[in-house]
């Protein structure tokens, strides 16, 4: 508690009045403080007058309500300013001042976080939702490290936290709790093609991609790009996603089917050729097929490849060929079976001409049914 | 006029009894080669054949044709069974639609040139309760003749006839021969009444 002495040049007129006030704190409860001195000798409260005043400001008594420091000057009322004085020290005031304190509510245990968890936005947490429980106003507050240090919630990961209300009129804190950033889930997908992907015999190796992994599954995941130990001439399905980071969740997979370097199965296939056109077919097709999964570069560094690709040309020239000959040997075959079938005389379109052309001299030929 | 008359009846009575005399008579190349010229067997109603080309024992082409009375006419159905594709085909063989081709009429003959000195010697006939068949191989140069064609190249051409051993009539007559570029062909036509 703080006096203020006021010079004055009143003059002594009546009864020594000595002050103090009731309470010199209070405790904020949303309504006006019902601040009153007590006086020696004892005065009728209405024997005083009460101004109040906060931050340099007078303001009505309706007005005490917010925690702060507030300043109370108390006068006689005129009834009895003939009668009492204020003293202070045996020294006539007009008036007495005394500082008093509205402090601030504890209302910790009204805490209530209601949201522990966010997703990770790039952003700092900007909010976390509390309720403060018996309290309908709008109440300020902040979130603090538990050791009461600012702390900045970005990245994903568990943060030990505790709410702490910084609030004109409460104050008090939560227990420490843990707060989630989840990963966000990446919305990105790599992008891949054929052209990305080179392959041998026994092996695939798909182009680097910054913070990709690969996986021939889908459910084992590794960051090297290139996959040993295949089979010769088999397809297999690349996935392709974006790793997992600190922040985001892997990416979803961009998929793409691709096929080992047919080389050995390629070469094995042209070796079943044989001299007979017919038996190739199967095998044309098959080796065509294989031939697609040939790395053209590869291609171009085996002589070997290289002469099988030759012959299975010569084995597609030679079958066209043989077909050709096949038509000519069926048409031949045709007009063969054509003589020796009954000799047919007249289309039906061509019935009238016929018969008149030759009606009388093959009449005795013709069977009619 | 009468007389004229006479005359056409014991003719014809006399071309009767040569055939009677000949159908009695033993079976031999040239029943074979009347039969299949239909000399004295007219009444075919249409045929059925089938035709099939082989290479190296695997059939590369397979045809059925069938000509039948059908109303006023006759029709012709054609079925390819079995063709060959080319390589940009998905498979090897294919099969074709049936075509259907109608004619008012047809020659109760055959298209070719059957003859005893066509044959090489060793031909063989052999005659049961029901019918005859002929077995013969063409000599080379006459291939050309037999089939009528001057560009027919086949070769190691043979043939075989079955005649009905009562009426001698033409039941079929199947030819096999080896085509220009080495295929088996196989032409079987059974000649219904």
């Amino acid at each position: 508690m703080r006096c203020v002495y006021v010079p004055s040049n009143y003059i002594f007129i009546g009864t020594d009045v000595k002050l103090a006030l009731g309470a010199y704190t209070f405790v904020y409860d949303g309504s006006a403080q019902e601040v009153r001195v007590i006086s020696d000798p004892a005065l009728p409260d209405d024997a005083f007058a009460y101004h109040f005043f906060h931050n340099g400001e007078e303001i009505p008594a309706s007005q005490v309500v917010n925690a702060g420091i507030y300043q109370v000057r108390v006068y006689l009322q005129p009834d009895y300013t003939n009668s009492f004085y204020l003293s202070l020290e045996g020294t006539y005031r007009e008036f007495i001042e005394f500082e008093f304190e509205i402090e601030k509510r504890d209302i910790s245990a009204a805490i209530q976080v209601l949201t522990t968890q966010a997703p990770y936005t790039g952003r700092s947490v900007e909010l976390i939702e509390v309720a403060f429980n018996g309290f309908d106003e709008e109440i300020t507050y902040v979130w603090k490290g538990e050791d009461g240090e600012d702390i900045e919630i970005l990245e994903a990961g568990s943060y030990r936290i505790k709410i702490v209300i910084e609030d004109e009129n409460y104050r008090g804190e939560s227990e420490v709790f843990v707060f989630t950033v989840q990963k966000a889930k990446n919305s990105s997908r790599p992008s891949i093609s054929a052209d990305d992907v080179s392959a041998t015999p026994y092996s695939l190796e798909i182009k680097s991609i910054p913070g990709a992994e690969y996986s021939l599954d889908g459910r084992t995941w590794q960051d090297g790009n290139s996959f040993s130990g295949l089979t010769d001439g088999r397809t297999y399905i690349v996935y392709v996603r974006y790793k997992e980071t600190k922040n985001y969740l892997a990416s979803d997979a961009a998929l793409l089917e691709v096929s080992t370097d047919g080389f050995y199965e390629f070469l094995a296939e042209v070796d079943k050729l044989s001299d007979n056109p017919l038996e190739n077919y199967s095998i044309i097709k098959e080796a065509e097929r294989l031939r697609t999964s040939i790395d053209e570069e590869y291609e171009h560094l085996s002589g070997e490849v290289r002469l099988a690709l030759q012959r299975l040309e010569d084995a597609k020239a030679e079958y066209r060929a043989f077909v050709e000959r096949m038509a000519a040997d069926v048409s031949a075959v045709k007009k063969a079976a054509a003589s020796l079938a009954l000799v047919l005389t007249a289309l039906k379109a061509l019935a009238v001409f016929g018969t008149i052309l030759i009606a009388g001299r093959l009449r005795s030929l013709i069977v009619r049914r | 006029m009468k007389i004229r008359q006479i005359l056409v009846f014991i003719f014809l009575i006399g071309i009767s009894l040569v055939l009677s005399a000949c159908r009695d008579g033993a079976i031999d190349i040239d029943t074979f080669a009347s039969s299949v010229a239909f000399k004295g067997n007219a009444g075919a109603q249409g045929y059925e054949q089938r035709i099939e080309m082989k290479y190296e024992g695997t059939t590369v082409y397979l045809e059925t044709r069938t000509l039948e009375a059908d109303g006023e006419g006759y029709k012709l159905t054609s079925k390819v069974l079995l063709k060959l594709n080319d390589l940009e085909e998905e498979v090897q063989f294919r099969e074709e639609e049936e075509r259907v081709e109608r004619f008012t009429s047809f020659e109760n003959n055959l298209g070719i040139d059957f003859r005893k000195e066509y044959f090489l010697d060793g031909y063989e006939i052999r005659t049961e309760e029901e019918v005859s068949v002929f077995t013969g191989r063409v000599k080379a140069e006459a291939g050309k003749l037999f089939m009528k064609d001057e560009v027919f190249a086949g070769t190691d051409l043979e043939v075989t006839v079955t005649i009905d051993s009562q009426n001698r009539r033409l039941k079929a007559i199947v030819v096999t021969f080896v085509t220009a570029n080495g295929s088996q062909a196989r032409i079987e036509t059974t000649i219904n009444y």
